[in-house]
């Protein structure tokens, strides 16, 4: 997080984390189409050719809210490919809450836990407390066959303390969701941390309603999450 | 990062500020390609253009000779915002017709919407060369990280094989002392200096007195090894007749082919050259080769031993310039120990040589040794300036060849 109190401005760094072709950039993606057309500021993708990302994807959204406090989001993703570990390091770095999009499919379980189990080693060489990050897991791809079955995942989410998100990306169902519930957590966090309430008189609820007024579903035609 | 096992200092590797928080104009904008959209804009409009940076400072302008105020027109004033950020001023005019004036606002938003293009492209750019450089940068750091933990655990594996080299070297010694005394003592006691013995007491002193004969040699066998492995050798050089060296091994090892009905069988070169080697060491050599044939070769079967002069195509520099000057021909000498036995798989070529290798814990066990005979033929070998080869194959018996370079004795 970042704040400058000169110019009353709040950035926030989220970053999507996953194995590969899980649905980060479609996540994002999908989060850009429900913004309105007139607020909508540009989605960056740096991606090769064949549409694997190659540094991040970087979604800007912006807010305005409590005593004139401008509220920057930066949503990120990372590269899932293994041998980008570096780069992923680097995006993860300096972040303030973590969505972790992992593909529903059977078989795909072990990738998920592979790439889940690197994003706590590069959050520990970072010198960053995994247990102090706020992160959601989403599980993408719903819609697809031979899928880890509702009632597995929502009896191991009770285990878990994250929230857990279900989610068809591609439909942008569950993308909201994901998105609202991360900043959720990620605010509790940062308001834990600053006393952004007492300072800037910036609850929890007004950032939730005015990005929920931003990215309303209905001016979208991709649907919206359950 | 650190020596230290607790949390490093969180480091800011990221060029963060420029992920975070938007750029300059003047770094998201080339200087010159702006000028030549400004002029093409004018060319195609006749409308002066002019982009200012943030502090007011001029980056790019196209316009009438003159001061475009004493046109007595009006300019259009636009702010240049990017991602909500205010980043400079855009002005446009002066249009010095008002019937025109709605045409002055249409070009500014034109040429606004160009230059937003042109910003997002700049933008995108600009993060993609500095994400590149961290990721470099960060990559190179991990390397470098990983060549020093692997340079330290080289170091403590090479400690740990002197360690063992020099306790292989003490022990051996440390069992030789009292072994030494062992055999003393049987020996007074066979030879009647603590009395006459009875015929089965001769026989269990005299097994005593085989068994440690085979232990000593055992210990030797030792000593050797860990002398080898800490370069402590030195050749004895002086002139050998491989001929007769070659005939009185033969000699050696014929009971035990015996034994074993195997056929022993030689052939040996009579011209060859007297050469300069350590005699007891290549003695060695061959013995180990001949025994080794004769334990893994069945009942019935032969060993031949040769003795024969070759050519030792030593190659210097393999892969580099000059090699072909370096590794001219060099006269040498061939040994060559080939049997009928059980052979070697071809996968276990090269690892035989290893101490204590062997290719099968059981065949020690049926045949008996300790996995050094051919450890100590290849450091011999070596220290002659010489190669081993083989040629093995399960079944199908197996082929050493020695080849030692000749070096003729001086005078």
């Amino acid at each position: 997080m970042q704040l400058d109190f000169n110019a009353r401005e709040l950035t926030v760094k989220l970053v999507y984390y996953g194995p590969a072709l899980s649905g980060k950039t479609t996540n994002l993606k999908a989060l850009h189409e429900l913004v309105s057309q007139q607020a909508r500021g540009r989605l960056m993708t740096l991606d090769t050719k064949d549409d694997r990302t190659l540094f991040f994807d970087l979604l800007p959204l912006q807010i305005k809210a409590g005593s004139g406090l401008t509220v920057r989001l930066k949503v990120l993703t990372v590269p899932g490919q293994v041998i980008h570990n570096a780069t992923r390091r680097l995006v993860l770095s300096g972040a303030d809450g973590v969505a972790f999009i992992a593909d529903s499919r059977k078989s795909e379980t072990r990738e998920g836990a592979n790439a889940f189990l690197n994003l706590r080693q590069n959050l520990t060489e970072s010198g960053i407390d995994p247990t102090a990050m706020p992160i959601v897991i989403q599980f993408n791809k719903r819609d697809l066959p031979d899928i880890r079955p509702d009632a597995e995942l929502d009896q191991l989410a009770k285990r878990g303390k994250e929230p857990v998100f279900k989610a068809v990306a591609m439909q942008g169902v569950g993308v909201l969701d994901t998105f609202m519930g991360l900043v959720r957590l990620t605010w509790a966090k940062l308001e834990r941390e600053n006393q952004l309430e007492k300072k800037f008189q910036i609850s929890a609820d007004e950032v939730l309603q005015s990005l929920g007024a931003k990215l309303d579903s209905s001016a979208s035609t991709t649907g919206a999450a359950r | 990062m650190s020596d230290s096992h607790s949390h490093p200092e969180p480091e800011l590797r990221l060029p963060e500020p420029l992920l975070l928080n938007t750029p300059r104009l003047e770094q998201l904008l080339d200087r010159s390609a702006l000028q030549d959209v400004c002029r093409s804009f004018f060319e195609s409009f006749g409308m002066p253009v002019r982009v200012l940076g943030k502090d007011g400072s001029l980056l790019s302008s196209v316009s009438l000779e003159g001061d475009p105020m004493l046109f007595g027109g009006r300019e259009r004033e636009l702010p240049i915002v990017y991602d909500g950020r205010e980043l400079g001023t855009l002005v446009v005019g002066p249009e010095p017709f008002p019937e025109r004036r709605n045409n002055l606002d249409k070009l500014a938003t034109h040429f606004s919407r160009v230059l937003d293009a042109l910003l997002f492209s700049g933008h995108r750019a600009l993060l993609a060369s500095t994400m590149h450089l961290a990721t470099a940068e960060e990559s190179y750091r991990e390397l470098a990280e990983k060549n020093e933990r692997l340079q330290q655990a080289y170091d403590r594996l090479k400690e740990l094989d002197r360690l063992k080299s020099t306790f292989l070297a003490t022990m051996s010694h440390e069992l030789r002392t009292p072994l030494t005394s062992i055999i003393g003592y049987s020996e007074m006691l066979a030879s009647g200096m603590g009395g006459e013995l009875n015929a089965t007491q001769r026989e269990f002193i005299d097994t005593v007195r085989n068994k440690s004969d085979q232990l000593l040699e055992l210990i030797l066998t030792l000593l050797d090894v860990a002398k080898l492995e800490q370069d402590k050798l030195r050749l004895t050089l002086a002139p050998v007749d491989p001929g007769e060296l070659a005939i009185d091994v033969v000699h050696t090892v014929s009971p035990a082919a015996a034994k074993k009905q195997i056929v022993l069988e030689h052939r040996i070169d009579t011209r060859m050259p007297i050469i300069s080697a350590d005699k007891a060491r290549l003695r060695q050599v061959l013995l180990n080769l001949l025994d080794n044939a004769i334990k893994f070769t069945p009942k019935g079967g032969s060993v031949t031993l040769e003795v024969t002069a070759a050519d030792f195509q030593r190659i210097v520099d393999e892969g580099s310039v000059g090699a072909v000057l370096l590794s001219a021909p060099e006269r040498a000498l061939q040994f060559l120990v080939r049997d009928t036995g059980i052979g070697i798989p071809i996968a276990e070529h090269e690892r035989i040589f290893d101490a204590f290798y062997q290719v099968d814990g059981s065949a020690t066990r049926e045949h008996g040794g300790t996995g050094l005979g051919l450890s100590i033929v290849k450091r011999l070998v070596d220290a002659h300036g010489g190669i081993v080869e083989l040629d093995s194959a399960p079944g199908c018996g197996t082929e050493f060849r020695v080849r030692l370079p000749v070096i003729e004795p001086e005078n």
